[in-house]
């Protein structure tokens, strides 16, 4: 089932109401003033021309801070530095802000903060976890650089590494990558008596209204945040962010509506980054090609605010890849950078667990002379409900169907065919590659739980609240039609209430893949019990046993007594769903030709097959897989944020330097889908966000490597991430040219 | 300065500053909110409207140069009635769209190249090398091919 | 130093209607800058990359319009558009060189917008027009209020970002040579994705006598800090050497900077395989025609 989406009259009309189109009467600007230095000792702050300048109501610092507490930390540690909302003394990173002009205008704004003169010292950076963990001093003083070292499952016996048959070791690199939605972050701040009113372009709209009352000192009932429409997020607009606190102190201080739409340099060098690990890969296998241990190490460089500290410990828990593994060990360590923070983006962990393990794989499999696809076979967990030695339950799954469907939409049979032949004849280098991953959706322990309402009106419709907060995945489209086949009733007769925290009391945002399976299963619960609650009005109003009243399309009837559920309003029903995680699986497979004297990589052929569980709207599932995949091919082939020695983004020219994949860099596809319905979920569902994210990367660059192994004198060692030109032609000759 | 141009068949005059941008000026003086901007150096399109007939980014263009032409946005797609273009329509069908944010610019890109060659449509390699001109993060950009065949047959 | 500002800065903005008022407003204001198509102009302003006192918009300047052909030379308007060339404004084989050229120039909104001229005005290192120009020795002709004068590319094109243009300079036109009807031409240009600047791009245009190169033209983008002449390229391939000797020789012709994603090596690989490829097209082709 496709259903027509309600969202998209105003959206292609242009009617849309993102934050940045909202018209606020008096509504400020601001702008934020952003060293490009990655360390610097924060020595004077000249703001006193920017405060004199035409349109600029004021020029916030540090200094004009002291009330306001720390930006609240998503990441529960203890030791953990504070994150003041401006630099006090010391710039961590490229683009952190020191100062907020208000103005009349953003163009003032910008004016006036290129009239605040910063006296920065310049300090030596440490871009990556390797220079940091180097460094003589911690980052901040009292405060440890390794913010999190975790280890998870046992350590791999030294006997299994001894008597296994193949043992391969190696570094992989996730490099950083910018999750640039093309609406980057927005926020609109309208004072209150006693309180706020706040506009974001949000994921997770109550925790929002939490970080902001804490760091404020308000009542969260004093805080209402509305998500308008939101131009994408892909994990980046969860947080409470240093701006948003700057910018509602703004406005609580003006007594004015203060707006800050963060612009694109802002977003590339500033914002949060996804992935940014350096791993270290062991993995063992006997001589059968049963894989007997995985050891990763992961040191995370987090950033200068380790608000994404808990991201890398994902990948740890998701280590075993779709394999039954006997003994696999994770030691997890993040580790403070001079770089903008690591967080969340499409993936958020399980990406770099699937590269890892999916490239291991492959290195078995031609130390042992194995078909790479054969080794995966052989290893698949068959058998469900399955633990993992790191601490996953796996809940479902036919993971060999979903390999078998891979290949018949790859045919690697066929070009394998064909690259035996280029190999004799000569032609471009053409590899195979293949990737199974496993992932988590619907989140951890503590969002593992969502809140619906559904309330059935006088008028005859129904208005059905829920605690997730769309960024773009049909939520308007897809819930109320969800609810009206609970209820029985046309789609149309229920409107979705979302995304404000004065009309849903209570929620968990979009992320995490979450949505339908938390929220849509929240609804279908909420619906339900207004059902039934509706049965029971009437049985008392009636007289009879409930179990005498039928329910039928907001009908409900005993023997000859009818009335309408309309009728029986205000009437409603709250539903609070928990559930244990699900897990999402699927099979990618691309195949690859390679320019060998320019070493681009051309993908022929992409396919996908994943396992979402049971699909509502095929329409929105497809898409999710098409978006994802697409921004997998980014991270494959595309994009990275290059740094200097300190940890300077190298993105001068933006969007020109950072890359996305265009339509003209999609490969043919070939996409599918099964569906083991998910047995912790009222609807069967899994997640369906984040899939092409993971399996395409490891799918692309086995098929390099593959490709590679074919040349003499080529290393594939040498691939990383990105898999620029540069890259691939320097593997291809070894390092020797 | 005063600047008098056409937008969406009317005639508007301004009185802004030289260094405000079009796109700034459709949106903030003419409320033309539908103009977004994703990254304001040209290169992700949302931005695009149609002067005298042509897409262009209208955040790489000052207001004064568009004096006395005729600017088109996605507000001026639909007709008198509201009926949807068939652009629009298609891009709903498609499943063109999930975020929405890039789609007005897509818009009027396509609107620009369909009255100029509708052809264009008719060769992939073509048509993506067309859609290459913006970007969108969301929807792989399969939907938005499909739909631009679409909206050329109807 | 920095922050990131994306409005442009303050500045007064003329818009003359002729040439002479042009150079008047240029004259009064040596640090003025010149509007034509803005591509490149609005990007820096946004970034504040430098904050001029005026604006000299000269997009209505009838005497910066047209193409020019006579026998010899062709003769492109400071506000010729890429676009104008991508859809044939200059006939006979210079014409298909510039518009397989504007063919790879960012994208059709840009192209729209964007003019030959301003591309040699802006000097970016990558930009395809300059290697066009350095590659068929284009004449800039800039005038101001004191005079014209004619400089070839080579004494025009400086460096990123650099030229010669004095203050109070504006071009008015780039004069390139007819290329004679048997002129095979030919672009050939590496990018890592189709909303990327080029990483090098080359542009060639070569006359033979049966198997003999008696005439050559190649440009090389993207491996200097301005677009150069391949002259070491080209006399390797008047000396009969073919595309792969051009190919070897054109590393004296180039001085690559590094890049994130691609370092001097591989810069300087990747010139030599564009202009190895470009050559095996034009001469192939032209064996194949006769």
């Amino acid at each position: 089932m496709t259903l027509a989406r309600v969202e998209d009259r105003r959206l292609v009309t242009g009617r849309g109401r993102f934050v940045a189109d909202l018209v606020e009467p008096g509504c400020l600007e601001a702008a934020f003033v952003r060293p490009r230095v990655a360390h610097a000792d924060l020595a004077g702050l000249d703001v006193t021309v920017a405060r004199s300048m035409p349109g600029v109501h004021a020029v916030l610092t540090a200094d004009d801070l002291g009330g306001v507490d720390d930006v609240p930390a998503l990441f529960g540690g203890d030791d953990l530095p504070p994150w003041r909302p401006l630099v006090v003394d010391r710039v961590r990173h490229a683009g952190e802000p020191v100062a907020c002009v208000v103005a009349d205008d953003r163009h003032r704004a910008e004016d006036a903060a290129g009239a605040v003169v910063p006296d920065l010292r310049e300090l030596p950076g440490r871009p990556d976890a390797a220079t940091a963990l180097a460094a003589d001093a911690p980052l901040y003083d009292g405060h440890r650089d390794v913010v999190l070292d975790q280890e998870l499952g046992e350590p791999v016996a030294e006997a299994t590494w001894a008597d296994a048959a193949v043992v391969v070791e190696t570094d992989l690199r996730q490099q950083l990558l910018a999750p640039t939605s093309l609406e980057a972050r927005a926020i609109l701040v309208r004072p209150e008596p006693g309180g706020l009113t706040v506009w974001c372009s949000h994921q997770y709209p109550h925790a929002l209204r939490d970080g902001l009352a804490a760091a404020l000192g308000l009542d969260t009932g004093a805080v209402r945040v509305v998500v308008p429409d939101v131009g994408g997020a892909f994990g980046g607009k969860s947080p409470t962010f240093p701006e948003y606190v700057v910018v509602a102190v703004a406005a609580q201080r003006l007594r004015r509506p203060v707006r800050w739409v963060e612009d694109r340099t802002e977003a590339l060098w500033a914002a949060t980054r996804g992935r940014g690990q350096a791993q270290r890969l062991r993995m063992a296998a006997d001589a059968e090609g049963r894989i007997t241990a995985i050891d990763l190490h992961v040191d995370a460089a987090i950033g200068a605010h380790p608000v994404g500290a808990g991201i890398p410990v994902q990948t740890g828990l998701a280590a075993s890849g779709a394999y039954a593994v006997p003994e696999v060990h994770a030691r997890i360590r993040a580790v403070l950078t001079t770089t903008a923070p690591t967080f969340a983006y499409r993936g958020a962990g399980r990406p770099e667990a699937a590269y890892a393990v999916e490239r291991g794989v492959d290195l078995l499999a031609r130390r042992l002379g194995l078909d790479a696809v054969e080794l995966r076979r052989r290893n698949l967990v068959r058998d469900f409900p399955h633990d993992t030695p790191t601490g996953r339950r796996y809940d479902s799954g036919d993971y060999a169907a979903a390999l078998d469907r891979a290949l018949e939409l790859l045919e690697p049979d066929t070009w394998r065919a064909e690259q035996a032949r280029r190999r004799d004849e000569g032609g471009r280098p053409l590899g195979v590659g293949v990737a199974c991953y496993v992932e988590r959706s619907g989140g951890e322990p503590g969002i593992l739980e969502e809140y619906a309402v559904v309330e059935a009106r006088g008028d005859g419709g129904f208005v059905a609240g829920v605690g997730t907060s769309s960024t773009g995945q049909s939520h308007e489209t897809v819930f109320p039609a969800l609810v009206a086949g609970v209820l029985g009733v046309a789609p149309d007769r229920v409107r979705l209430v979302e995304g404000d925290t004065a009309a849903v009391p209570e929620g968990h945002g979009s992320f995490a893949s979450r949505s339908l399976q938390m929220g849509g299963a929240a609804l279908h619960g909420a619906a339900g019990a207004l059902v039934v609650a509706a049965r029971e009005r009437a049985a008392a109003d009636w007289g009879v046993d409930v179990a005498h009243v039928g329910w039928d399309g907001g009908t409900l009837r005993s023997g000859e007594r009818e009335t309408s559920v309309a009728a029986l309003a205000p009437l409603c029903a709250e539903h609070r769903f928990s559930s244990p995680p699900a897990f999402p699986y699927g099979v990618y497979g691309a195949v690859v030709e390679i320019d060998p004297e320019l070493g681009s990589v051309d993908v022929l052929r992409l396919v996908a097959v994943d396992d979402y569980g049971t699909v509502v709207d095929h329409g929105v599932v497809h898409g999710q897989t098409l978006g994802s995949l697409t921004q997998g091919l980014g991270q494959a082939l595309y994009e990275d944020v290059p740094l200097d020695a300190d940890g300077v983004p190298r993105l001068e020219q933006g969007l020109l330097d950072y890359l996305l994949p265009t339509a003209a860099e999609i490969p043919p596809l070939r996409l599918d889908e099964t569906a083991v319905p998910a047995p912790d979920n009222p609807l069967g569902a899994k997640g369906a966000g984040e899939a092409g994210c993971i399996g395409v990367p490891p799918a692309v660059v086995n098929a390099v490597a593959d490709a590679l192994d074919g040349v003499p004198g080529a290393d594939p060692s040498l691939l990383a991430m990105p898999l620029t030109p540069a890259t691939v032609w320097n593997a291809l000759w070894g390092g020797a040219r | 300065m005063r600047i008098g141009f056409t937008l969406d068949g009317r005639d508007v005059a301004v009185d802004v500053e030289p260094r405000r941008t079009l796109a700034d000026v459709l949106r903030d003086d003419l409320g033309q909110t539908g103009v977004h901007l994703g990254c304001e150096h040209g290169v992700c399109g949302t931005c695009t409207v149609l002067v005298d007939g042509e897409p262009v980014r209208a955040c790489l263009q000052l207001t004064a140069q568009v004096a006395r032409r005729h600017v088109r946005t996605v507000a001026g797609l639909e007709g008198p009635d509201g009926a949807l273009d068939p652009l629009q329509e298609a891009f709903s069908t498609e499943r063109g769209l999930q975020c929405g944010f890039c789609t007005p610019g897509f818009l009027m890109l396509l609107r620009g190249a369909l009255d100029e060659d509708p052809t264009v449509v008719d060769d992939p390699a073509r048509l993506d090398a067309l859609l290459a001109s913006n970007l969108c993060r969301c929807t792989g950009y399969e939907g938005i091919r499909n739909a631009a065949r679409r909206a050329r047959d109807s | 130093m920095g922050w990131g500002p994306v409005k442009p800065p303050p500045f007064d903005l003329v818009q003359p209607g002729t040439l002479v008022e042009a150079l008047v407003a240029l004259d009064a204001e040596p640090d003025a800058a010149v509007l034509a198509g803005g591509q490149s102009l609005l990007q820096d302003l946004r970034w504040r990359r430098f904050a001029p006192p005026l604006v000299v918009d000269v997009g209505g300047v009838a005497e910066l319009r047209g193409v020019t052909v006579d026998d010899d030379t062709v003769r492109l308007g400071a506000l010729v558009r890429h676009v104008d060339l991508e859809r044939g404004a200059v006939p006979g084989p210079l014409g298909t060189l510039l518009a397989e050229t504007a063919g790879w120039i960012a994208h059709p909104p840009i192209r729209s917008r964007g003019t030959f001229a301003g591309s040699l005005a802006w000097a970016h290192p990558a930009a395809e027009w300059t290697a066009v120009a350095a590659a068929l020795d284009a004449q800039v002709e800039l005038a101001s209020r004191a005079g014209y004068r004619t400089l070839p590319a080579a004494e025009f094109l400086h460096g990123p970002g650099a030229t010669a243009r004095r203050p109070g300079e504006l071009i008015i036109a780039v004069t390139l040579p007819v290329l004679g009807e048997g002129t095979a031409t030919g672009v050939a240009e590496h990018r890592r994705t189709h909303a990327s600047f080029a990483h090098v791009a080359v542009v060639a245009a070569v006359d033979t006598e049966g198997d003999e190169v008696v005439r050559a033209h190649l440009g090389v983008a993207g491996a200097a800090p301005t677009a150069r002449r391949a002259h070491a390229a080209e006399e390797a391939l008047l000396d009969g050497g073919g595309p792969a000797a051009a190919a070897d020789a054109v590393g004296e012709d180039i001085d690559p900077v590094e890049h994130p994603h691609a370092d001097v090596d591989y810069t300087r690989h990747v010139a030599a395989v564009l202009v190895r490829r470009v050559l095996e097209r034009l001469l192939d082709g032209d064996r194949e025609a006769a």
